[in-house]
């Protein structure tokens, strides 16, 4: 059984106005640490390179 | 930029009152100008800038025409001395915005809006937006040209389904992956054939609408481990027995 690589970072949008942005990282932030699975809430200001470094 | 929706100008709204998220309004927050964020750029473009439509729906689609407007994103006061695309009170930021979209959404806004693809639609005394279309196959990657022959990759993704025709067909949405970066908007299903154009992105952004189910979008369990393997593709599909 081999692993390729995942997705380093998977952002979520789109939430629908009941969602608290606040709740929604710290449940996902523990999420994260369980699985070693990084998703966390997309943010207003949130840069991401779309070149390869 | 991905998508132009009814919220991109809402300052001179109600919903401004509301919900202050506009692009106009949040925008200026974080010093960015119209030039910079309105559209992809590259920096051997001379500036030239893109839209991309991810499909026709009013939250992706329907501030097309505010990109006539003066280029009033950005920090600094209102001088009313450029404009995105006006050409006959201000000087424009460029003369046409270049914009990609499937071949159904360009259908789709040519019925709803002909004036935004071909002028001489135009019925009234305003001005209007000045576009150059550019329709894409959604199976097959195309260049943006204007910004230095940048690679787009459309991802096909269900976004919800058509019941006019009795057959319940899914309504496609479009998604996109430039270089390592995979953007998936709107969806509630993703095919295999789109999952495999995912694979080895390094960050994904994706639609999650809230807890509850939605006909057209993810809900929190169908994008999070460990409730659901249909999208643990993004991770764990590429485990090889």
């Amino acid at each position: 059984m081999s692993l390729k690589p995942a997705p380093e970072i998977t952002y979520w949008v789109g939430f629908a106005h009941q969602t608290d942005h606040y709740t929604l990282e710290a449940e996902l932030k523990a999420w994260s640490e369980k699985t070693g699975i990084r998703i966390e809430p997309a943010f207003d200001g949130l840069e991401i390179p779309l070149l390869e470094e | 930029m991905i998508d132009c929706g009814k919220s991109f100008n809402c300052e001179d709204t109600l919903i401004h009152y509301l919900i202050p998220d506009g692009a106009i309004t949040l925008f200026p927050r974080f010093g960015l100008r119209c030039i910079d964020v309105c559209t992809i750029s590259n920096p051997e473009s001379n500036n030239q800038q893109a839209l991309l439509l991810s499909h026709d729906h009013a939250d992706a689609c329907f501030g097309l025409d505010d990109l006539r407007y003066p280029d009033r994103l950005t920090s600094q006061p209102l001088t009313f001395q450029s404009s995105l695309t006006l050409r006959s009170t201000f000087s424009p930021v460029q003369d046409s915005i270049p914009i990609y979209a499937s071949s159904e959404t360009y259908t789709s806004i040519s019925r709803m809006f002909p004036y935004m693809v071909d002028a001489r639609y135009a019925t009234g005394g305003g001005d209007i937006p000045s576009f150059n279309w550019h329709p894409f196959d959604p199976s097959q990657p195309f260049e943006i040209s204007e910004c230095g022959g940048l690679e787009v990759m459309p991802l096909q993704v269900e976004h919800g389904m058509y019941f006019s025709d009795g057959q319940g067909r899914p309504y496609m949405c479009m998604g996109f992956r430039i270089g390592p970066v995979a953007y998936v908007s709107d969806a509630n299903r993703i095919c295999e054939e789109t999952k495999a154009k995912i694979e080895g992105c390094r960050v994904l952004i994706l639609d999650a609408l809230r807890e509850t189910p939605h006909a057209s979008h993810f809900s929190f369990s169908e994008v999070s481990p460990p409730y659901n393997l249909a999208i643990l593709f993004l991770c764990f599909r590429n485990l090889t027995l």
